[in-house]
């Protein structure tokens, strides 16, 4: 396949889709931004990867029929999702249009991410975990199959590896390599940094957003702080920014650098606010899609929503709000038990 | 109890490593209280940092999750800080407070300089290489798999290679099989798991590796001899040099082709 259509169809699959699939989430929602529809996308993707790759993969399915219908179900949730917003659009009249205010900081801030998107995409950071995380990607491409086969060796799995079979997410890397035409490698070490690293500012940009919301001067310099405490996080391997820049192609960093955070974003504006802001359902995809990307999310996604609970218990002694995170965590807990029954 | 505060202690130095990072975070921090107390979302971000720290340091909290999660990576907690929106606010928190748009620069100026310092810069960790194939594994072995795929023509083989190799085989070409993987996971048997550790010991035996290579059916073999006397020891036990690839030398065995 020409390299332009490739390219075509990962942006088409990594950016237009997920967007356009946000706007099923904001339906008649008050609060929405570009950015918040393309986050939303995200969790509602993972959500429908997870809950399709874990059933199909005890199904013993083979990775094409996982390939179709998950690319239906994220077609016709786009499908929707553009409807919704051309609706809304429409029914919003031609009022004023909201222009995204900028300062000369912002674009600074703006060199500097599109700096290190093409660092993360163009230059190449060997990682020895690839051996499990890509391989597993390259091995479900080549053998049509999903989680059957060790990506170590190439032969059958005589024990599925109870510790990964849960949060899937190199099976997601060879569906998307399927759908794009690329190698799975070649969308690990190139697209997906450029993809999620961006992400990752898009998360850090509604902070700004919410922190410093009548300020533009303000929002650009904390961009610009974002992006230089990012760029020096090389003073040690073990925290998230040194993940986000080196690896963000394996769950574990993703979750790290781009989910933690908007997990955390989400929260305080649905647990820690007296009117939340988003829907319970953005906080509960959240919890899944960090379920998706490690086995790890799936009790840091936990710790993080329990903190909040109590924040919340203490701010506001609500009950259903506490009930509401409870179920939110509920995807953790049943993943949690279903390893435990199977390790 | 005690070795568990100590161990969340020493995971902490570990986690910050040579910066300054946990010092800006602080400063952040005091900061928000001094400055930004008037905002919600400051200062939920600050107590809930407070919190998870907290837990963190707690033997209590901390026995229980490291059950959960493993000892080993505990650290990975402390990737629920909000390190950067902290830090970055509370920067920007200082900053803002000026009207003047000279001192706003030149603060922001000084604050991203006590970043730098406090960091290390990603090129300067040696994170990055430059690489010349599009699939970003290291040049060699990329060459490797492509001088095996050439010689072995679409026929099926076994590959055994060293720690190094073995973790990239397969992330480059996934039709190339392995008798194992990285750290030697995927061993099938007790053979297997010796070749491995033959391979992979300081100074490998040739008679030793092509034995074991022979027994495991290995149709190639991928690794840096450390001396004359292996590639002497290889040939005899059947398998002949099919290239080099830098230090690296391809083993052939015609019998398992």
């Amino acid at each position: 396949m020409n390299m332009v259509i490739k390219c075509l169809l990962a942006a088409l699959w990594l950016l237009a889709v997920p967007w356009a699939a946000g706007g099923t989430v904001f339906y008649k929602s008050k609060k929405k931004s570009m950015g918040m529809y393309l986050l939303a996308g995200y969790l509602l993707m993972f959500s429908v990867a997870e809950l399709m790759i874990l059933p199909m993969m005890w199904a013993k399915l083979s990775l094409h029929i996982l390939e179709y219908s998950f690319a239906g179900v994220m077609a016709v949730a786009a499908v929707a999702g553009f409807i919704f917003m051309c609706r809304e659009k429409r029914m919003s009249g031609n009022g004023e249009k909201k222009h995204m205010e900028t300062s000369v900081y912002f674009w600074i801030a703006a060199v500097l991410i599109i700096f290190q998107l093409a660092v993360a995409s163009f230059l190449a950071h060997m990682d020895a975990d690839d051996a499990f995380y890509v391989a597993t990607a390259t091995t479900s491409v080549h053998t049509d199959t999903i989680f059957s086969i060790n990506p170590y060796t190439g032969y059958a799995y005589a024990h599925l590896p109870s510790r990964y079979v849960l949060s899937p997410f190199p099976v997601f890397l060879a569906v998307v390599s399927s759908l794009c035409g690329f190698h799975p490698a070649i969308v690990a070490h190139m697209i997906f940094p450029a993809v999620f690293i961006f992400m990752a500012y898009v998360v850090l940009y509604q902070y700004a957003k919410k922190w410093f919301p009548e300020q533009k001067n303000a929002r650009g310099i904390f961009m610009i702080f974002c992006a230089v405490l990012i760029w020096f996080s090389g003073y040690s391997i073990y925290n998230s920014e040194n993940f986000q820049m080196i690896r963000i192609w394996q769950g574990k960093a993703c979750l790290a650098s781009v989910f933690l955070p908007l997990l955390l974003y989400l929260g305080c504006c649905i647990i820690l606010e007296k009117q939340r802001e988003y829907t319970w359902l953005l906080l509960l995809m959240a919890d899944i899609s960090c379920c998706l990307l490690s086995s790890m999310g799936i009790i840091l996604a936990c710790i993080m929503l329990v903190v909040l609970m109590v924040m919340g218990l203490v701010r506001f002694r609500s009950l259903e709000k506490a009930a509401c995170t409870a179920l939110c965590c509920l995807p953790s807990l049943i993943l949690g038990a279903i390893y435990i029954v199977i390790r | 109890m005690k070795e568990i505060v100590t161990w969340a202690v020493t995971i902490w130095d570990m986690y910050w490593g040579n910066g300054w990072v946990q010092y800006l975070l602080a400063l952040s921090g005091i900061g928000i209280l001094i400055l930004g107390r008037k905002k919600g979302i400051a200062l939920r971000l600050f107590f809930y940092t407070v919190l998870l720290l907290g837990l963190f340091f707690c033997p209590v909290s901390g026995r229980v999750i490291m059950r959960c999660i493993g000892e080993s990576v505990y650290w990975r907690v402390l990737w629920l800080l909000p390190t950067v929106p902290v830090i970055a606010g509370g920067f920007t928190e200082v900053v803002s407070r000026s009207k003047n748009g000279i001192l706003q620069a030149v603060l922001t100026a000084v604050l991203v300089g006590a970043v730098v310092i406090s960091g290390t810069g990603m090129i300067k960790a040696g994170n990055f290489e430059r690489v010349y194939n599009h699939r970003q594994v290291p040049d060699e072995i990329a060459m490797i798999c492509n001088k095996i795929n050439a010689d072995r023509n679409k026929r099926e083989v076994r590959i055994a290679a060293d720690e190094y190799a073995a973790s990239y085989i397969r992330v480059y070409d996934p039709s190339l099989k392995m008798v194992y993987g990285r750290r030697g996971y995927g061993a099938a048997d007790k053979t297997i798991k010796n070749l491995y550790k033959q391979i992979t010991s300081e100074i490998p035996d040739g008679k030793t590796v092509s034995d074991l290579a022979n027994t495991a059916e290995c149709t190639y073999v991928v690794m840096v001899p450390p001396n004359e006397k292996f590639l002497q020891d290889m040939e005899n036990g059947g398998y002949r040099i099919l290239d080099t690839v830098d230090l690296y030398y391809i083993f052939v065995c015609e019998q398992y082709r």
